[in-house]
């Protein structure tokens, strides 16, 4: 099989699991994150070399959750990556340059850093409401359909 | 045979660490762009420091172990200690450019420097100060 058809095969496969598995109209960049994040499942310990952790069910599923929500508010991710002791990180960029990365912890439990250019970053545990100030400032201020 | 290196070595504030970070899809840990991410510099649980090579004491080629799997950046050691890191050389049988860089307080004595800056903790904004500090090595 010829590189162009592997990739379509490959592709199709990917937007069957993803249809299936989520519904919902997802944009492009939020449906690549869910099959990396599922691909992820795959990871074997040391998959970094440096004896790194798989990632954790919990931390992977909270990812997911947390994707789809952001998705359907018009914020799809910017990418996705494992760590190395069972959490996930999941990055948003905005077009204002500001970035945010959330990480799910293996426990459950998710923290944010929020960074703005010039300024030194902000590290808290997950606050939707402040988020989407951080990454949508006009319809935060706006009183749209953040929250 | 084996190689030996020196038994200790000194790193100065302009040797460079070079660290894998893995990039086979789908679980990278640099992005679309060839850039880090933050999660290629977190710290294992029970683990005082993070592993590099010295680039004086290696070569790319070495250090990359599998260019299918990985890719290299380097840290430069002033840049670590500028963000109250300590670096220190810490060889092992199959790897005498082997290092690591931690928080002072966990580190072994020999290498604890006074805290001149306040107490820096490896949390998720020193991981992505690390990412800021990487710089792609060619292969």
């Amino acid at each position: 099989m010829d590189a162009t058809r592997m990739f379509l095969l490959v592709n199709f496969i990917m937007s069957t699991i993803i249809k299936g598995r989520w519904p919902e109209a997802l944009s492009k960049r939020g449906r690549e994150a869910l099959f990396r994040l599922d691909r992820f499942r795959e990871l074997k310990p040391n998959w970094d070399s440096y004896d790194a952790a798989v990632p954790a069910a919990l931390a992977l599923e909270a990812a997911e959750k947390f994707i789809v929500r952001l998705d359907q508010k018009g914020i799809p991710p910017y990418f996705v990556s494992p760590g190395p002791n069972g959490d996930v990180l999941v990055q948003y960029k905005c077009d204002n340059g500001h970035e945010t990365e959330i990480w799910f912890e293996k426990d459950g439990s998710s923290t944010m850093l929020l960074i703005t250019p010039e300024k030194p970053p902000y590290e808290a545990d997950l606050d939707m409401e402040f988020l989407m100030a951080h990454l949508d400032p006009a319809r935060a201020q706006g009183g749209g359909s953040a929250g | 045979m084996i190689r030996r290196g020196p038994k200790e070595v000194v790193l100065r504030d302009d040797d460079r660490l070079l660290r894998r970070l893995t990039f086979k899809e789908p679980w990278i840990q640099c992005d679309h762009a060839g850039n880090p991410t933050s999660a290629g510099f977190g710290l294992r649980e029970g683990e005082i420091g993070l592993s590099a090579d010295l680039e004086r004491l290696t070569t790319p080629q070495r250090s990359v172990l599998d260019t299918k799997l990985y890719r290299l950046f380097a840290l430069q050691v002033g840049k670590l200690r500028s963000l109250n890191l300590v670096c220190w050389y810490d060889p092992l049988p199959t790897n005498n450019a082997h290092c690591q860089f931690g928080l002072s307080e966990c580190v072994p004595e020999k290498h604890r420097v006074p805290n001149l800056f306040g107490k820096a903790k490896f949390n998720r904004s020193m991981q992505r100060a690390l990412k800021e500090a990487a710089v792609a090595v060619r292969v």
